[in-house]
């Protein structure tokens, strides 16, 4: 019976947590531009801006607790199993991106279509291994040979010596 | 005003021969395909073909060059109206309705829309170069730092306001996008925000930022559904909806041409006219509408506005480049390029010495326009297909496509990691009600405006008064003021005239 009024709460603190967050970075950036130098043309833009966002930081949240906590699920109105669904798919991204200098652009890219097809309902391994690697491997050899520096890969480009 | 003779010399330079339009049509399907691809940038698919114009005169070489420009103009709406991914920051405004459209299941028309808008934007813009390049080369010259610092504020405003849960929330993105703009060496010499990452002493790298933070928003939100468009019998693509599209875009001459308007004087801004431009003739459409608050849901109105105000603000750069010998931008950059490697300096000497070549490339882009119907015509109907794929097979293949292209962006790791960060915090920032669009424009112009800032402060001395001196200046701080209070101007004097 709780569970809406739950959502809402939990909405609620993830609202504050954001606001709050980019109240700190802001703080955290003019503190850094300040330390790097005080000089007027340094800070000409960066200080007034820095303060402008932490006031409008401080709006938000005052805004923030004093609406009451909506009874409806998930932030921004979207359902819970959509965040699950693109946490899932945030952390796949963060693989592929960190295995890419390991595992070459050919190589990672293959992984990670593999898996977001896996993990994304496609249940024939079959068409999986086609499409990924036929896909990765297109991908991988097209942008290899339009580009004029050379990219991590897994299997040597064609023509490289 | 127009110089007869040398538009005479101009139709002989382009008509006494094919060889000059032999590298119009691939130089637009280079463009419309390339400019499809989300994370392929129109200035990068322009770069890669650039030392094909070593082997080309300087007239086909410049043919070829802005055809691209012109094909790459129309593709960038494509994923914006089709994946809600603009393939530039000028088509920022058509995902705003364009892409609901889609959602429909209305893409044919959407698409038809953009293509017929920008087409008829395209024709516009260089109607207007063609008849005011002189007095619009002198109009850009008076465009100081003040002007420019002032129409970055209202561009960031004006997003702001539009695209986010609140306008509050809508500020700060666009004011967090400055900042982190702002980021790596100041103009004083000394690097802030950098966290010690030496690729960040140069700045955020922009273009993997926008792709990141727009690519997140909707893809990673889109991973729990099955299609694009749920109706199966909507995702049917279907050629005559494109063309009914086409001509509804046409049959709205008074929002084509304002857009037009406003986007070759504002295109005409170096660095920031393109990316502000379409929001502008977006923003003016929805004051105008009847029904103001169809947009952003699915309204043509704003598709249409959008495309003319981007296609034109291509002519709008042209100008600046051709008559100053400035680039607007990054596509006009790879043109400035192909000059100098034809020894040629842009400039007031370059038009008056070879007026007939200018002419030349300004009517070639009439042709080019007209190619372009044919063209997107024939390529909508293949390129639409996207709809049709299970979004478990889209979603890493365009996010796999984003990572490629932010590598060739930057040539190192820089440009993966740029979209991986941009992307999350993309998807924090539309899921919690913040403008992504707001924060991007601010990211692309954070650099910029700290420039013209400075230089507002060194040539005016520290003296705030400067702005009184500067009238357009102050005409843009008065519609940055309505932009934010307008609104709420409006409903007091309503309440109060009701008593």
């Amino acid at each position: 019976m709780h569970e809406p009024a739950t959502n809402g709460a939990r909405r609620q603190i993830a609202d504050i947590a954001v606001v709050a967050l980019l109240g700190l970075l802001t703080g955290l950036y003019l503190w850094d531009a300040v330390r790097a130098s005080t000089a007027f043309l340094h800070l000409i833009l960066v200080a007034p801006l820095a303060v402008l966002i932490l006031a409008l930081c401080l709006l938000v949240l005052v805004r923030t607790l004093a609406t009451r906590p909506a009874a409806d699920a998930g932030a921004g109105g979207a359902p819970r199993d959509e965040a699950a669904g693109a946490l899932i798919a945030i952390g796949l991204f963060t693989a592929f991106v960190a295995a890419l200098p390991w595992l070459g652009f050919d190589g990672a890219t293959f992984l990670f279509i593999a898996a977001f097809l896996r993990l994304h309902g496609e249940s024939s391994w079959l068409r999986i291994v086609i499409y990924a690697l036929a896909f990765s491997l297109g991908l991988a050899l097209g942008f290899s040979a339009l580009l004029p520096y050379p990219m991590p890969m897994l299997l040597p480009a064609p023509g490289a010596g | 005003m127009i110089d007869a003779h040398a538009v005479g010399s101009a139709l002989g330079m382009l008509f006494s021969s094919a060889t000059p339009w032999l590298v119009v049509v691939p130089g637009l399907l280079i463009g419309l395909v390339l400019g499809a691809i989300p994370g392929l940038q129109i200035s990068m698919a322009m770069a890669i073909f650039l030392p094909m114009t070593l082997y080309m005169d300087f007239m086909q070489a410049m043919l070829f060059l802005t055809a691209i420009f012109t094909g790459g103009s129309f593709g960038g709406s494509i994923p914006a109206i089709l994946i809600n991914i603009p393939g530039t920051s000028s088509a920022i405004a058509t995902a705003f309705d364009g892409h609901p459209m889609a959602r429909r299941g209305e893409h044919n028309t959407a698409l038809g829309l953009a293509l017929g808008a920008s087409c008829a934007g395209v024709l516009i813009g260089y109607t207007i170069l063609f008849l005011l390049i002189g007095p619009l080369s002198e109009a850009v010259l008076r465009v100081g730092p003040a002007e420019m610092i002032m129409v970055i504020f209202w561009g960031i405003t004006l997003i702001g306001t539009l695209s986010a849960g609140s306008l509050l929330k809508g500020l700060l993105s666009g004011c967090a996008g400055l900042l982190v703009g702002t980021i790596g060496y100041s103009e004083a010499g000394v690097a802030r925000g950098t966290l010690g990452i030496p690729n960040l002493l140069d700045g955020v790298p922009v273009i993997p930022a926008m792709i990141g933070m727009f690519a997140a928003a909707e893809l990673f939100r889109l991973t729990g559904q099955r299609y694009l468009v749920d109706d199966e019998a909507l995702r049917r693509v279907r050629p005559r909806r494109v063309l009914d599209g086409f001509t509804t875009s046409l049959g709205r001459p008074g929002i084509v041409v304002r857009g037009s308007l406003i986007g070759v004087f504002v295109g005409a801004i170096p660095g920031v006219g393109s990316s502000i431009a379409n929001l502008v003739s977006y923003m003016e459409t929805r004051r105008r509408s009847r029904d103001p608050r169809s947009f952003g849901k699915g309204n043509p109105a704003g598709v249409v506005a959008s495309e003319a105000a981007n296609s034109t603000s291509e002519a709008g750069s042209m100008a600046t480049l051709l008559a100053l010998g400035i680039p607007g931008g990054g596509a006009t950059a790879v043109m400035l390029a192909a000059f100098a490697m034809h020894n040629i300096t842009g400039g007031p000497q370059f038009i008056r010495e070879q007026t007939d070549v200018v002419y030349a490339i300004i009517i070639a882009n009439f042709g080019q326009a007209f190619l372009l119907i044919g063209l997107g015509l024939l390529t909508i109907p293949l390129l639409a297909t996207v709809i049709k794929v299970p979004m478990n097979y889209l979603v890493p293949s365009v996010l796999a496509v984003v990572v490629f292209g932010a590598f060739g962006l930057t040539g190192d790791m820089s440009g993966p990691v740029t979209v991986l960060v941009f992307a999350v915090a993309g998807w924090v920032f539309g899921r919690f009600g913040y403008s992504v669009p707001a924060a991007v424009v601010g990211i692309l112009l954070g650099g910029i405006a700290e420039d013209q800032l400075i230089y507002t402060w060194q040539i005016s001395g520290g003296k705030w008064t400067y702005l009184l001196e500067r009238p357009v200046a102050l005409a843009l701080v008065v519609l940055l003021g309505l932009s934010l209070f307008g609104g709420r101007l409006a409903r007091i004097l309503e309440r109060r005239a009701r008593r």
